[in-house]
């Protein structure tokens, strides 16, 4: 059948691929006609925090709280208003950000190459990876008042603090994915005879990435999470420096404003790396 | 080696021609040795299409593996155009039976990964990766990740990607094994006019009986435990074939006999 031709419409027309349209196109058919599937989205997920603020309002109105306690949204939206007005609460939430970003990259850094190192060198994993994991099982607030009286209570402790808290996810993604890679493209990369670095660059790098992203999203949202505990704790700037100065001076609408905030953006940071994960790791969401 | 090859050479006449020589391979599992493969010796002629036949456990796959040169034998020894397989190279290409595209990378980037080690300007490599893809008809998906192709579209970028380097012998490891019978149709004539224009030497490892008579010039028919040749079928019946003509079925009728005796 030398005669064949393989661009005849026929051979592939009957097998079109599953592409990603037809996903979305059963997704809309459920959907309100009138609003798009986004519109959807985004007016259900607001469904939980307006109800939370509607019983908010209702608690402060039955006064089940003192006012003191639980002040009431009205204020707190007014004291946020003035927080960001003054340009005070934007310079919190830098300095915030700063420490978290300097510390996810030191920790993060360190943790991807002792994990990458564990992943590839059998003897390493064997008698150097059970200390580093047992110093990393010490929760970071267990490790606050040795790190106190080594580094201080300055910038280095925060940096300390949080670079040691993204260090494990980090570390744990590179190994884990190391270790549990499909071994299979590996014959494939043999086969056509590719470079050592092509190997590492087109093959082993994207099968391990997906797991690194995940431990990416880990370090940062737990790294959140310890900065503003060391802010509290030692600080004089940072959102959790402004939380802390609202519990002492008895503000409790600078306390909620700040959690507000605190709540807000580090769903923002996980979101947007998730949409990252998503857009540079799409085939491992979508392959069987 | 991988600078052997060029893009633009055509697969000279007689290259692709294989000799094996007293392959033998044993396995030790739980303490019992299996002989995967006993003294097997096999000449393959350049431009051959050559399929192995047999049960599973018949050591078919282990020697299309030493064949690629994925693995090594215990003894004996092969060589393509008097060289020694020891080793894979671009002048084997391989299909598997998973397709084993990179499911990172699209249609035309997993194609295009076969050409990566060879000498040629970028332009050439891109070009060739386009006729490889229109070849298996998969014009307009050169973009698509794997995951969005279905399994034969997925086998088609496989054989094109083992095409790409033009190697003088391809081996294809039950390279229509997963897919559904109609498919396997379409793929079977499409393998066919494939080699009729690339030239090369094929060695195909499969459990279908019929797909081999079909395709091939000599069908090997193994047997387990150990692994051995029981006998091999010249099909002398020229193409297209029927699966309904007398010799087919004659021939088929054979194999599936010896099959079946053992």
């Amino acid at each position: 059948m030398s005669d064949v031709t393989f661009k005849a419409p026929v051979i592939i027309s009957d097998r079109r691929p599953q592409r990603a349209g037809a996903g979305e196109g059963a997704a809309r058919s459920w959907a309100r006609p009138w609003l798009s599937d986004a519109a959807t989205r985004v007016l259900l997920g607001l469904v939980p925090p307006l109800a939370l603020l509607a019983l908010w309002s209702y608690a402060v109105r039955q006064e089940w709280l003192a006012e003191q306690i639980l002040p009431a949204p009205f204020l707190v939206y007014e004291t946020t208003r003035d927080l960001l007005l003054t340009g005070q609460l934007a310079d919190e939430l830098l300095v915030s950000l700063a420490r978290v970003g300097a510390g996810l990259a030191i920790g993060g850094g360190l943790g991807l190459l002792f994990g990458l190192a564990f992943g590839l060198f059998r003897t390493l994993d064997l008698y150097v990876a059970p200390t580093v994991r047992a110093f990393c099982l010490v929760p970071s607030l267990g490790w606050l008042p040795f790190f106190m009286l080594v580094f201080g209570i300055g910038e280095t402790l925060k940096l300390v603090l949080i670079a040691k808290t993204c260090f494990l996810p980090l570390m744990v993604g590179a190994y884990e994915g190391l270790r549990s890679r499909p071994r299979k493209y590996d014959e494939v990369a043999s086969a056509l005879e590719l470079s050592w670095f092509s190997r590492v660059r087109l093959v082993v790098w994207p099968s391990i990435l997906p797991s690194i992203l995940t431990g990416v999203r880990q370090a940062l949202s737990r790294g959140w999470k310890v900065l503003i505990l060391v802010e509290m704790i030692a600080s004089a700037a940072g959102l959790g420096y402004l939380m802390m100065w609202g519990r002492k001076a008895f503000q409790l609408d600078v306390v909620f404003a700040t959690m507000i905030v605190i709540g807000l953006v580090g769903w923002a940071l996980d979101h947007a790396l998730t949409r990252f994960q998503h857009r540079a790791t799409a085939w491992s969401f979508k392959a069987a | 080696m991988a600078d052997a090859l060029t893009l633009s050479r055509p697969v000279a006449r007689d290259a692709g021609a294989v000799t094996i020589q007293d392959v033998s391979k044993t396995f030790h599992v739980e303490n019992r040795t299996v002989h995967a493969l006993d003294d097997v010796s096999l000449a393959i002629a350049s431009g051959e299409f050559i399929s192995i036949v047999g049960p599973s456990g018949c050591g078919k796959s282990t020697l299309l593996r030493f064949l690629a040169g994925l693995d090594r034998p215990d003894g004996g020894r092969i060589t393509v155009d008097g060289e020694v397989v020891d080793r894979p190279s671009l002048k084997r290409g391989i299909v598997f039976q998973d397709h084993r595209l990179l499911p990172w990378l699209n249609v035309e980037e997993n194609v295009a990964l076969s050409l990566r080690s060879l000498a040629g300007a970028p332009s050439a490599k891109k070009e060739r990766v386009q006729s490889l893809i229109d070849l298996v008809g998969l014009t307009g998906f050169e973009k698509a990740f794997p995951h969005e192709l279905s399994g034969g579209m997925s086998q088609r970028a496989a054989i094109a990607r083992g095409l790409a380097p033009r190697p003088p012998l391809l081996l294809l490891d039950e390279p229509l094994g997963a897919l559904d019978s109609l498919t396997r149709s379409y793929l079977q004539d499409e393998l066919l006019a494939i080699r009729e224009r690339e030239k090369s030497t094929v060695v195909m490892v499969t459990h279908d009986v019929e797909e081999a008579i079909y395709l091939s010039d000599r069908v090997v028919v193994m047997e387990p435990r150990p692994g051995r040749i029981a006998a091999t079928f010249d099909i002398i019946s020229r193409r297209p074939r029927h699966r309904d003509d007398p010799d087919f079925v004659a021939t088929r009728r054979k194999i599936t006999d010896l099959l079946a005796k053992r």
